[in-house]
């Protein structure tokens, strides 16, 4: 009876799974909202025809997917391959079982096997998460910025489909943060879609609202605390490469801004690049970049400076920090990474500095008239964003059609492989056994030749167990 | 709570090979690191490697194993594709992809003086006349000066530890 009760809950829940895929893909297929790429761009014909393969539609996900934990439990790893076929049918999972999936590509990430990366298993996993109702967009944004709990470094082209994702859906805080995801590879100028829909993403963010919003909320200080103390053995210099390290939004923003100004491909109009190189430096606190960029304008015959720009990198002078030069050092012992952060504020010289070399060069761009008052970044970036993107789509689509075959032809030789390696160790388990019993046979049969040495291999062996032993038992 | 580590100073001041390799796609084949350490002790001379193989310890939480080779360059001298033995240590710094140009710059390059180790060294004089004695005695030519093979403490070693093995 239980059995039977059981068989026709699995039969529903299949039924239902398989009729929300169906409605999923049809929504996912018959959007008639124009996206940034088009819908040629997504290749889904050809990604259904590469789920198609039979080798990735040989198991039954769920139990699979308990399957591969298991075996992470149990041994601790478990291989690509298997991980690939699984990140392929995530798709017929439930929505219910995304912590799952996250705690599995953590543990995966953890296994030998998980280097080198696939981008075969990125794309699958962007695409996967992509097609789930509830916030799967916003889950890759967490896997994203998180690579060494993860390990998710995606190609180009599965970011695109996920930015376009993240900038239809209004969301400019996540697509801004795959968009330091690429500035963090220092990658953003090997693929033009990906540096046109980067670039849209960053300036939206920039244009949402106040730039001290983003800023990371200050400690709280409390003085006259008692101190922890911790025995080391070497204490550990606190790092920070104003790179990896960068937790404060702001800083990642300003990076990523500076980054998409010095792109070649595609070229972007000088106000954009103007405007992006002086916001970027005014947000990341390089203020004297930000002041070069002003000095090449105004020593420039015909470039000008929007006043939107100009705004923004003021409001970032002003706002800044500035520390007191003769703050002494925290000690080695107690200094944190923020004591390092803090050292790289400016000092009020160097803050006072920058203001009157800010006025200046101001001032020397109003006189010569290289101010524009009615420029406005946001929709010149649209504009141009959507105007570029259609003749870098094309390539991107050939190149991502033939991977598809590359991918498949890989997973099959891998399987071949990982097959022939199972057969390989099964051979030799029977050999092992096989020589095992020979050599008990053979042990019985010349007993009474070699009845003295074996008498004492035995001895030895009862001493191994018991080293009190004065006599074999 | 403010914390306070008791211990000996830091001597490293960067991040493990194998951290950095980690946070970046393709694990930073053809990407430019250096030595911290090494950087400062001889800041003329560029020592660095531009990576082409990293396979880091995925299980190692503290990310200070796993094994990596470098087109190594040291002290301003290309020394070939050579393998990493101190990923392990926090000394490495990686270097941004645009200042990876003025920073892989010919410098000033340390050449090593080639070292002047004798190959013959003089016989010692009680040696030398029993040397004489038994060569007039065989009715050979005396030489005018006698000399013996120079073996360094190094070969001797290396023809020991043959022997024994």
């Amino acid at each position: 009876m239980a059995t039977s009760l059981r068989q026709i809950a699995l039969l529903g829940r299949q039924t239902w799974r398989q009729l929300k895929v169906i409605s999923l893909g049809r929504k996912f297929s018959t959007t008639s909202k124009r996206m940034l790429l088009s819908e040629t761009y997504y290749c889904n014909d050809a990604w259904r025809k590469h789920l198609q393969d039979p080798n990735l539609n040989q198991v039954n996900v769920a139990e699979f997917g308990y399957q591969i934990r298991d075996q992470l439990e149990m041994s601790g790893t478990v291989s690509a391959i298997d991980m690939n076929v699984l990140v392929h049918q995530l798709r017929n999972m439930d929505d219910d079982e995304a912590d799952f999936i996250e705690d599995l590509l953590a543990r995966f990430n953890m296994c030998q096997s998980s280097i080198p990366p696939s981008d075969s298993t990125a794309h699958a996993i962007i695409r996967s998460f992509l097609t789930k109702s509830y916030d799967g967009s916003a889950r890759l944004v967490r896997l994203l910025s998180q690579p060494l709990q993860y390990g998710l470094f995606p190609d180009h082209y599965s970011l695109n489909l996920l930015l376009d994702k993240l900038i239809d859906s209004g969301d400019p805080a996540g697509a801004s943060r795959v968009a330091y995801h690429t500035m963090l590879q220092e990658d953003l100028s090997s693929n033009p879609v990906h540096t046109l829909l980067c670039l849209q993403a960053a300036v939206a963010r920039v244009l949402q609202g106040p730039i001290s919003d983003l800023a990371l909320p200050e400690p709280e200080k409390v003085e006259d605390e008692e101190e922890d103390w911790i025995k080391v053995k070497y204490i550990k210099f606190p790092v920070y490469d104003d790179h990896f390290d960068i937790k404060d939004e702001r800083f990642l923003l300003g990076k990523t801004l500076h980054m998409l100004a010095q792109v070649q491909t595609p070229k972007c109009p000088e106000l954009i690049v103007t405007s992006l190189g002086l916001i970027g430096s005014g947000i990341h606190h390089k203020f004297s970049q930000g002041l070069a960029v002003l000095e090449k304008v105004v020593d420039s015959s015909s470039g000008s400076v929007p006043l939107q720009a100009l705004e923004l990198f003021s409001e970032s002078l002003e706002s800044v920090q500035a520390r007191d030069p003769e703050e002494p050092e925290v000690e080695i012992a107690l200094r944190t990474v923020d004591d390092v952060i803090h050292r790289l504020l400016p000092t009020t010289e160097e803050k006072d500095e920058f203001q009157r070399r800010f006025g200046q060069l101001k001032e020397k761009l109003v006189s010569q008239e290289k101010i524009q008052e009615d420029f406005d970044l946001g929709p010149a970036v649209k504009d141009f964003v959507r105007s570029e993107l259609p003749n870098y789509e094309k390539s991107d689509i050939e190149e991502q059609i033939n991977k598809f075959s590359q991918w498949q032809r890989e997973r099959e030789s891998e399987l071949t492989h990982q097959v022939e390696e199972l057969m390989k160790n099964q051979r030799m388990e029977e050999i092992k056994k096989q020589v095992k019993e020979l050599q008990e046979q053979e042990e019985l049969l010349s007993y009474f030749d070699f009845e003295e040495k074996i008498r004492l291999t035995m001895m030895d062996e009862d001493l191994a167990k018991d080293e009190n032993l004065t006599i074999a038992k | 709570m403010p914390t306070r580590y008791i211990g000996r100073d830091p001597i490293f001041k960067g991040k493990s090979l194998y951290e950095i390799a980690r946070q970046l796609r393709n694990l930073g084949v053809g990407r430019i690191v250096y030595r911290q350490s090494q950087a400062t002790r001889w800041p003329g001379q560029k020592t660095y490697f531009r990576l082409t193989k990293v396979v880091p310890d995925a299980t190692c939480k503290e990310f200070k194993q796993g094994v990596a080779w470098g087109q190594e360059v040291f002290r301003g001298k290309a020394r070939g594709i050579t393998e990493i033995t101190t990923g392990h240590k926090y000394d490495w710094v990686l270097v941004p992809k645009n200042e990876e140009k003025s920073f892989s710059e010919e410098t000033e390059v340390f050449e090593v003086e080639e070292s002047s180790v004798p190959k013959h060294i003089d016989c010692p004089p009680l040696l030398k006349i029993v040397l004489q004695k038994d060569l007039t005695a065989a009715g050979q030519p005396v030489p005018e000066k006698i000399e013996l093979p120079f073996l360094s403490e190094t070969y001797i070693k290396d023809l020991e530890w043959k022997w024994k093995s």
